[in-house]
């Protein structure tokens, strides 16, 4: 700080001597009162400076690599514009993979509203479209580093015990994840010597980094956790556990269960057996099931909990609990029956909303692929209560033939919200026998006969099956839409406009998909 | 001509104008379009049986539209704009229609009348003694308004600049109200400027004594303005508040004929009044000018100026040392359409150039220059306009991302506003096409 703004900040009646700028704007001064001459040395001196000013050298860093694809079609630069700012969502998961899949890349205008986007999945899905300079940008602001290959951290053990001891919650928790990929017994000293000390969600935060490379060495620590204060991490203990099948935990449950459901094998002989079996019903085992009337000690020590949430039996939510922790496998092997056997007698019992919501959480956990494949049709048809929970899970851990087998039945079963829920958490292309069936069914419905309700699905359908047809196929599939909804176009009710108007933006958004098309081809 | 989508948006007067425009750019709008060298024009499609018809002035992209919008320009002009701009072959070049004609015609006539009211104006008979009396009087007031700032500014220094933060802004608006009252509204908003100053930045204390100390040097230059020449005096009065109305400008000032490029464009959003600084280069002669225009609220500007066109016109500059300010004289033709700036200096001339017009006028707020070959830079948290050779000056912080994405670390020239110590840009020219960087008014996103 000169001498002048100093003694302009003190101020002059605060400090009695005269401070000097340069000579020769000094020798200049008129007589005047102190605060007069202070102002105008200032004036003069700021002009003096800017009249003065010089250039600085600064390191000019490397220009950005050339590009090594092409850039998206200039015809196509507004219809980006309008997909990063989230006007073509519908289009946005199908474009995006379109340019990627055509090594594409976005034009250097756009970049900065590309690398400014914050969302995790929006993120992904334009990354393979930044191009060099894309990259070369991200890399020299902090904000975008996400746009970077993420350098693959050295391996150090070093720095991750220092990360693990110093760092913050979330460096500690990716410092121990990472240790738990290199040396599990390691981690595992960390987590059991750092557990006590923690609250109750970060200690759910770190032991749940044991459920990657789960092995038996980790059921002493586990063990432990079942005494958890949290009620959180005692259920996390407890699954995992359970999915360690020689752990005490999972024979304890084991025995448990068996004790609660107890299966017989049907009669194979006399009359009765013989006329069930002509009945189709006949090497389907008994059930009895009898969950205990209190709640023992050792179960709640093992993590079940005791009271229900509204709504719910005690008996039947300890059952719940108790079934979701055993391999659902177990009871195959038990009845020799196979799962499409088994659910009809589940269904029969008293107990079977406990019986099915238990096994289909048993199902997602232990990904049974045979149990989930019975059980995902009642889960998505459940209008409501435990089991609609399950749905959306339970379908991912279908096969994939099971998955077009399910899909192909609800169609046919004019299950289409069902239908629409399931295909709109689709990635990536239907397989073809569904393609075909949607198109089919499609083309055959005359929408205006059904209630507008009704009609919503079909929408959505169209909306979704416009993005998986090939471009030929499109017009046929506008041309069933525009039919369809030229049949309620003098309908003057809300509904109806709305839904005219859901039409007239699928039928837009199909015409720019054709757009893209036509400009990428080669 | 080679227009750009963003170019085109910078002229929307608000994102709704903006976005409802690039929905109306596709060609299914507009059964009629077509252009001639001065103009272009089109019919849209509007939900009403007769489609509205659309021109717009190719030299100072004024339009018309025969839509009942207030917003000007209106969504039709703008989907026309863009349309031209995303896919220029569908605009061919055509007769002009009658309404066309008609229009283009009747602004060139009004232009006429209004220079030449302008001009009788100026030449009217005026009661000279009561002018003479208006004018003292009002000396007078600017003289006792201006002894009064002294006093005040000396209370300032005297107690110190230290305890202002604490102070709030109040103070400075109380001052600047006095500075109206005197008839002193530019050095008014000067001080109003400065409320936001104090505790703002490390250096606050500098840039504040700075600032303080012109308007001090001033306030001591106004008191022997007799002593100045002409060219200053006109200056400093302008500085003071003093206007000169556009008439006596058109009728008095000395007209440069030339083909101007618009290098660029700034608004900015005071409280109540929205500036927009529009900075011309003349091809021919070099010159600087330019054109201010002042909006209350969210009303149009009255002119629209395309960053990167072209037009041949007259320009009047206002009278005064270093004059900048200029006003359009007649009417403006299109001039084919560069596509990069022309006279591009170094850093040394350009810091050379603003020192000549500092001793000139010491007082000068900021110039506009067009400089070759540089790049952006961030260094240390700072941005930077990088030349070749590796020197540096300051960028006025801002979002400078965008620069750096379409240069790619490439030098390029750019337009930029120098206001004495940091770099605002205005626009470059990338492949021939015009990228406004003063952000802001860009509707794009």
């Amino acid at each position: 700080m000169d001498e002048l703004t100093r003694l302009a900040l003190v101020g002059t009646a605060n400090l009695p001597a005269d401070a000097a700028s340069i000579a020769a704007i000094d020798a200049l001064l008129p007589e005047a009162t102190r605060e007069q001459r202070l102002l105008w040395q200032a004036g003069a001196q700021a002009v003096y400076r800017q009249a003065g000013l010089q250039t600085q050298p600064i390191m000019l860093p490397p220009a950005a690599p050339v590009e090594l694809q092409q850039q998206v079609p200039a015809a196509l630069h507004p219809l980006l514009g309008d997909l990063l700012a989230g006007q073509l969502d519908e289009l946005l998961p199908w474009a995006t993979a379109h340019f990627a899949a055509r090594h594409y890349h976005l034009p250097a205008v756009l970049l900065p509203m590309a690398l400014r986007l914050n969302n995790k999945a929006s993120r992904q899905r334009w990354l393979p479209l930044l191009g060099e300079r894309g990259r070369w940008l991200a890399a020299q602001n902090a904000d975008w580093h996400w746009a970077i290959q993420p350098q693959q951290a050295p391996a150090d053990d070093a720095l991750l015990a220092a990360h693990w001891h110093e760092g913050t919650f979330a460096v500690r928790r990716r410092a121990l994840a990472q240790t738990r990929q290199r040396d599990p017994a390691l981690a595992r000293d960390w987590l059991a010597a750092a557990l006590p000390q923690e609250k109750a969600e970060q200690r759910l935060a770190l032991a749940e980094v044991l459920a990657d490379g789960l092995c038996n060495d980790d059921e002493a620590l586990l063990s432990s956790l079942l005494a958890d204060r949290s009620q959180a991490v005692r259920q996390l203990a407890a699954g995992l556990l359970a999915q360690l099948p020689e752990s005490a935990f999972a024979l304890r449950m084991s025995e448990r269960a068996h004790a609660t459901l107890q299966w017989a094998q049907p009669e194979t002989q006399g009359a009765f057996a013989k006329v069930a079996s002509w009945l189709g019903k006949g090497n389907a085992p008994q059930l009895v099931v009898d969950p205990p009337l209190e709640l023992p000690r050792d179960w709640e020590k093992d993590g079940i909990v005791a009271n229900p949430s509204a709504g719910e039996g005690k008996r039947a939510w300890w059952l719940r609990q108790l079934l979701a922790l055993v391999p659902p496998s177990r009871w195959g092997q038990l009845t020799g029956a196979t799962p499409a056997t088994l659910l009809p007698v589940l269904q029969r019992s008293d107990w079977a909303e406990a019986l099915l919501s238990g096994l289909a959480e048993a199902s997602c956990r232990f990904a049974d692929a045979d149990w989930a494949a019975v059980l995902v049709e009642q889960s998505l048809l459940a209008p409501g209560g435990s089991m609609a929970d399950y749905g959306a899970r339970l379908w991912q851990t279908l096969a994939v033939a099971d998955q077009q087998a399910v899909l192909l039945r609800l169609l046919g079963a004019d299950q289409l919200d069902i239908v629409v829920a399931v295909l709109s958490r689709q990635d990536g292309p239907w397989p073809a026998a569904v393609q075909q069936a949607v198109e089919t069914m499609l083309a055959a419905r005359q929408f205006a006969d059904h209630a507008p309700g009704k009609i919503e699905p079909c929408l959505t359908l169209t909306a979704l099956l416009m993005l998986q047809i090939s471009d030929a196929r499109l017009a046929a599939l506008i041309a069933v839409l525009e039919r369809n909804v030229a049949a309620f176009a003098d309908r003057q009710e809300w509904i109806y406009r709305h839904l005219t108007d859901r039409a007239a933006r699928i039928v837009a958004l199909a015409h720019t998909r054709q757009t893209i098309i036509q400009e990428t081809a080669p | 001509m080679q227009l750009t989508e963003q170019q085109v948006l910078a002229l929307a007067p608000d994102n709704g104008a903006a976005s409802n425009g690039k929905k109306l750019a596709q060609a299914k709008n507009w059964p009629l379009l077509g252009r001639s060298p001065r103009a272009l024009w089109g019919e849209c499609q509007g939900s009403g049986s007769k489609p509205y018809q659309v021109r717009v002035d190719l030299a100072d992209f004024a339009s018309k539209c025969s839509c009942p919008s207030f917003k000007f320009p209106c969504k039709h002009a703008l989907g026309l704009l863009v349309l031209t701009a995303n896919q220029p072959d569908l605009v061919q070049e055509n007769g002009e229609p009658e309404w066309v004609g008609d229009w283009l015609d009747k602004r060139v006539d009004t232009a006429a009348k209004k220079e030449a009211k302008a001009i009788a104006k100026a030449d009217a008979p005026v009661d000279e003694a009561a002018q003479q009396k208006r004018a003292e009087k009002r000396s007078e007031r600017v003289a006792d308004g201006l002894a009064a700032l002294q006093v005040w500014l000396e209370d300032l220094v005297r107690n110190g600049l230290a305890r202002l933060p604490a102070e709030g802004p109040g103070i400075w608006d109380q001052q600047a109200a006095r500075l109206v009252d005197a008839q002193a509204p530019a050095l008014a908003a000067r001080l109003r400027a400065l409320a936001d100053l104090p505790g703002s930045g490390a250096d606050w204390p500098e840039q504040l004594l700075a600032e303080l100390g012109r308007i001090a040097v001033a306030v001591r230059a106004f008191e022997r303005i007799d002593q100045l020449t002409p060219d200053l005096q006109h200056a400093l009065r302008q500085y003071i508040g003093y206007t000169v109305r556009e008439e006596d400008v058109l009728a008095a000032g000395q007209p440069v004929q030339d083909t101007w490029q618009v290098i660029g464009q700034m608004v900015e959003d005071n409280e109540r009044v929205r500036v927009q600084r529009t900075w011309v280069k003349g091809q021919h002669t070099g010159r600087h000018a330019l054109l201010l225009q002042f909006a209350v609220g969210a009303q149009p500007f009255g002119q629209s100026w395309l960053p990167g066109s072209s037009f041949n016109a007259e320009l009047v500059f206002w009278p005064g040392a270093a004059a900048q300010r200029a006003l359009l004289k007649g009417t403006a033709s299109p001039a084919a359409a560069s596509s990069q700036f022309l006279h591009g200096v170094d850093f040394a001339r350009l810091l050379d150039a603003a020192s000549t017009t500092l001793a000139q006028y010491p007082w000068v707020e900021r110039c506009a220059a067009v400089l070759t070959g540089i790049t952006p830079v961030l260094h240390a948290g700072r941005w930077f306009a990088v030349a070749a050779d590796g020197q540096a000056l300051p960028l006025a912080a801002g979002d400078h991302w965008h620069w750096l994405a379409l240069s790619g670390g490439q030098a390029f020239d750019v337009a930029v506003e120098w206001d004495g110590t940091l770099l605002r840009p205005l626009g470059l020219f990338i492949a021939g096409c015009y990228q406004p960087l003063s952000g802001g008014q860009l509707w794009t996103n």
